[in-house]
């Protein structure tokens, strides 16, 4: 009876300790100045400008969201994040369409896209970027329900288990440690190119595309097309020169051109020119402007299309 | 089965209801059925291993009890050999056979003979060790044969520290499978405790800072000294706490049931020289070389240079015994040379009549010792461990790698935690007590601190413990 009593007044305890650790985490989530997350948490919460930018890494690094906006007098937000796929990409539109409908969606693609975060690896990093988000949101709640149960479920249990490895993030943007963006974009500077990262040569898939990735990115296109988005696929530049792209690449190229979306191969672009590049998958600062120059024009219907690559 | 998944949270939950459900008649059918299934989850074919083992060593401890003369020694050869023979397919088989490759390689010949395609049974090296020192006893007379096939399984197999120890001994565990065990608060409540500092150690400071560790010795040649001198540092840290951890985990989960292994680990980077070191780390291992290699061998009553031979014979064995892979014999080796070099030079040092600065000193100079034997133990390959020494030693300079700035500060902020409670543990004990305090409040809240901080920080991806693979 001992052991009951102790263990319930345990367990009841560690109930409310969670509870309020979940709450004080979640506060400091949605009021984070900066840093990845609270990109995150604007494109699923906040996010209404005209312009959205959607992608990995390279996507945040080469969309100077301010510049977009000047051109096209549209207001505009870059919500690229390190290390993301077409997952993660899409449950975030599904939550700002939950919301309301941006004019022009940009979604910058890898070329290896629907292969390199394919099976469990793409799941999980998609899962542990949207988990704190779970009890706040209900379009992600369901989203990720439908490919990780178990996150979801320990997530809802345990409210403090969604902010796993983030506290001492969150204390860091909260006191504005660290770089800040701009609407979104991250500025690179400098040129870090090395040599062992100089090739010419193909990028070539191993294994066959990923059907969960595959379809994901079948279904943004549909749901841009079925809300009357204007959206533009691009592939955006690389320091190495590729004679020839992926399977991945091809079943990108097919996708779009079946379903008649703009897709802009602009992965040749500025190769080999050091003074652009960071290193070899990312622009600097100098190559992102001259970057999403060629981009604006391309939106703006001034320069030629590249589809079909 | 690990014990950082979820599987494991609900197997033993499961098994401990049964177990203490079950009449005592019945319960080592249940432990035996449970470390059956606790083993199979990793390969299932690699259980008839242990049941070739568990066959050959039971009837070899009742030949040997039933025998006099030569014919016990026999006995017992036979089972010794059946032992090593199976660590010397499984384990040692492909290593020895590229070993003679590139050795006939020099000659321009090439190896006929073919490698075998076969994965390493988990925890081989564990339970094979525990089983040929069943034999040993009983033929030393120190602990008699099991009659019950069952319990003699149920001693090789365990599922507590079936895969990576403590390496027990017969006279330590037998008998407690014959005792009738009573559910016990005490027992349970004290199981849980240790479980729960396993777990803080294995999943908040070793796998966080295995992320680094990773990354730096993944590709040494990129990162300058700092860097490897870091990343050297926290797989210090990072082996202890996963073993260690381990090691906690599976004596608390055995506790709830109401059993004791014995202790494999006393802070042992609290050693004030390397000698002290090794009666502090993996005490199950090195006292079972201690009693079944070093002693048979002489020990050190012998003349000082079989000593030395002694010595280094049993540390490059342990060295072999973790891995094939020759950077495991460097390993080994090394801290056999320390031993020796402290015998020829300082001899027989009493610190206790020593200051506390003297002892710290020599707390740190055994730490950083033991660390540079780790980049051996740690590294890809003997190359990269001599091209991390290289570049350690010679300054090789280049940007410091902090890689995530979070991860490197919760890795930090831990180790510290860590090793300010084990001061207190060491050198202050009940001083500050946190999971025994008197204070309900006190108690109850140190449970929840180190709940949440596992919550928080812990890393859930199901990384193994580095272990399980020896």
């Amino acid at each position: 009876m001992k052991l009951f009593k102790q263990l319930f007044l345990f367990l009841f305890t560690c109930f409310l300790f969670d509870r309020g650790l979940g709450w004080t985490l979640k506060k400091l989530l949605i009021a984070e100045p900066q840093g990845a997350s609270n990109i995150t948490s604007y494109g699923i919460l906040k996010s209404d400008e005209d312009v959205l930018i959607y992608g990995s890494s390279r996507a945040s690094h080469h969309y100077i969201s301010k510049l977009i906006k000047d051109s096209l007098q549209l207001s505009t937000f870059n919500l690229g994040r390190d290390g993301m796929s077409i997952l993660y990409d899409n449950i975030m539109y599904k939550a700002a369409l939950g919301r309301y409908k941006p004019k022009v969606v940009i979604l910058d693609l890898n070329p290896n896209e629907l292969t390199w975060k394919a099976g469990q690896e793409g799941i999980d990093e998609a899962t542990s970027v949207l988990l704190p988000y779970v009890n706040i949101n209900k379009v992600v709640k369901e989203n990720l329900d439908s490919i990780n149960r178990l996150a979801t479920l320990k997530a809802q249990v345990v409210h403090s288990y969604c902010f796993n490895s983030l506290p001492f993030s969150l204390l860091q943007h909260y006191f504005k440690i660290g770089e800040k963006d701009q609407f979104g974009y991250l500025k690179l500077v400098g040129s870090g190119v090395s040599n062992s990262e100089i090739v010419n040569s193909s990028i070539k898939d191993s294994v066959g595309c990923d059907s969960l990735l595959t379809n994901n990115l079948k279904e943004f296109i549909s749901l841009s097309r079925d809300n009357g988005i204007n959206l533009h696929v691009f592939i955006s530049p690389k320091y190495n020169n590729f004679d020839t792209l992926s399977r991945s690449f091809e079943e990108i190229k097919k996708i779009c051109i079946e379903n008649d979306i703009p897709f802009h191969n602009l992965i040749g672009y500025k190769n080999g020119d050091r003074s652009l590049f960071y290193d070899a998958e990312h622009l600097n600062n100098s190559g992102a402007r001259l970057y999403t120059e060629k981009t604006i024009a391309i939106l703006k219907g001034d320069a030629a299309f590249v589809i079909g690559g | 089965m690990l014990f950082n998944s979820l599987h494991f949270g609900i197997f033993y939950i499961i098994v401990i209801i049964l177990y203490f459900v079950l009449d005592h008649r019945f319960r080592w059918f249940l432990l035996l059925v449970a470390s059956c299934y606790f083993y199979m989850v990793f390969k299932p074919i690699y259980i008839l291993i242990l049941g070739f083992t568990i066959v050959i060593d039971y009837y070899a401890g009742i030949l040997i009890e039933n025998s006099e003369g030569p014919l016990r020694k026999r006995y017992l050869l036979m089972s010794l050999i059946a032992n090593i023979s199976v660590l010397a397919v499984f384990k040692y088989y492909n290593f020895i056979n590229f070993n003679i490759s590139e050795l006939l390689a020099e000659f321009g010949t090439k190896n006929p003979i073919p490698y075998l395609n076969i994965l390493l049974p988990i925890g081989l090296s564990f339970h094979t060790f525990q089983a040929m020192s069943y034999t040993i006893e009983v033929y030393r007379g120190n602990h008699k044969a099991e009659r019950h096939f069952g319990i003699y399984s149920l001693y090789v197999m365990f599922f507590p520290q079936l895969v990576a120890g403590p390496i027990e001994r017969p006279q330590n565990i037998l008998y407690q499978f014959h005792e009738r065990k009573y559910f016990n608060y005490s027992f349970v409540a004290s199981g849980l405790k240790l479980m729960l500092w396993g777990f803080f150690k294995k999943l908040v400071v070793a796998d966080r800072c295995a992320i680094y560790v990773n990354a730096v010795y993944g590709q040494p040649e990129h990162y300058n000294a700092a860097t490897l001198i870091t990343a050297t540092l926290f797989f210090t840290v990072q082996i202890y706490c996963d073993f260690s951890g381990y090691t906690d985990i599976a004596i608390g989960c055995a506790k709830v049931m109401g059993f004791d292994l014995m202790k494999n680990f006393n802070r042992p980077y609290f050693a004030r020289s390397v000698h002290e070191f090794w009666s502090r780390w993996h005490i199950s291992l090195s006292t079972w070389f201690r009693d079944y290699l070093y002693i048979p061998l002489g020990g050190n009553r012998v003349k000082k240079p079989r000593w030395i031979f002694n010595l280094l014979i049993v540390f490059i064995l342990s060295g072999l015994w973790h891995g094939a892979n020759w950077t495991y014999i460097i390993w080994g080796g090394l801290n056999g040379l320390y031993l020796i070099l402290a015998i020829l030079i300082l001899g027989k040092i009493d610190y206790k009549k020593h200051s506390a600065l003297f002892n710290g000193i020599n707390i740190l100079w055994t730490f950083s010792l033991i660390s540079f034997t780790w980049i051996f133990f740690r590294a890809n390959s003997v190359h990269d461990a001599f091209l991390i020494c290289e570049s350690i030693f010679s300054f090789k300079k280049g940007g410091y790698f902090i890689g995530t700035p979070t991860t490197f500060m919760s890795s930090i902020t831990f180790i510290l935690f860590l090793f300010t409670v084990e001061f207190f543990n060491e050198y202050y004990p009940g001083k500050i007590v946190l999971f025994n305090n008197k204070n309900t409040v006190v108690r109850y809240l140190s449970y929840i601190t180190i709940i949440f901080i596992i919550i928080l920080f812990g890393v859930f991806d199901g990384g193994q413990f580095i272990y399980f693979q020896f």
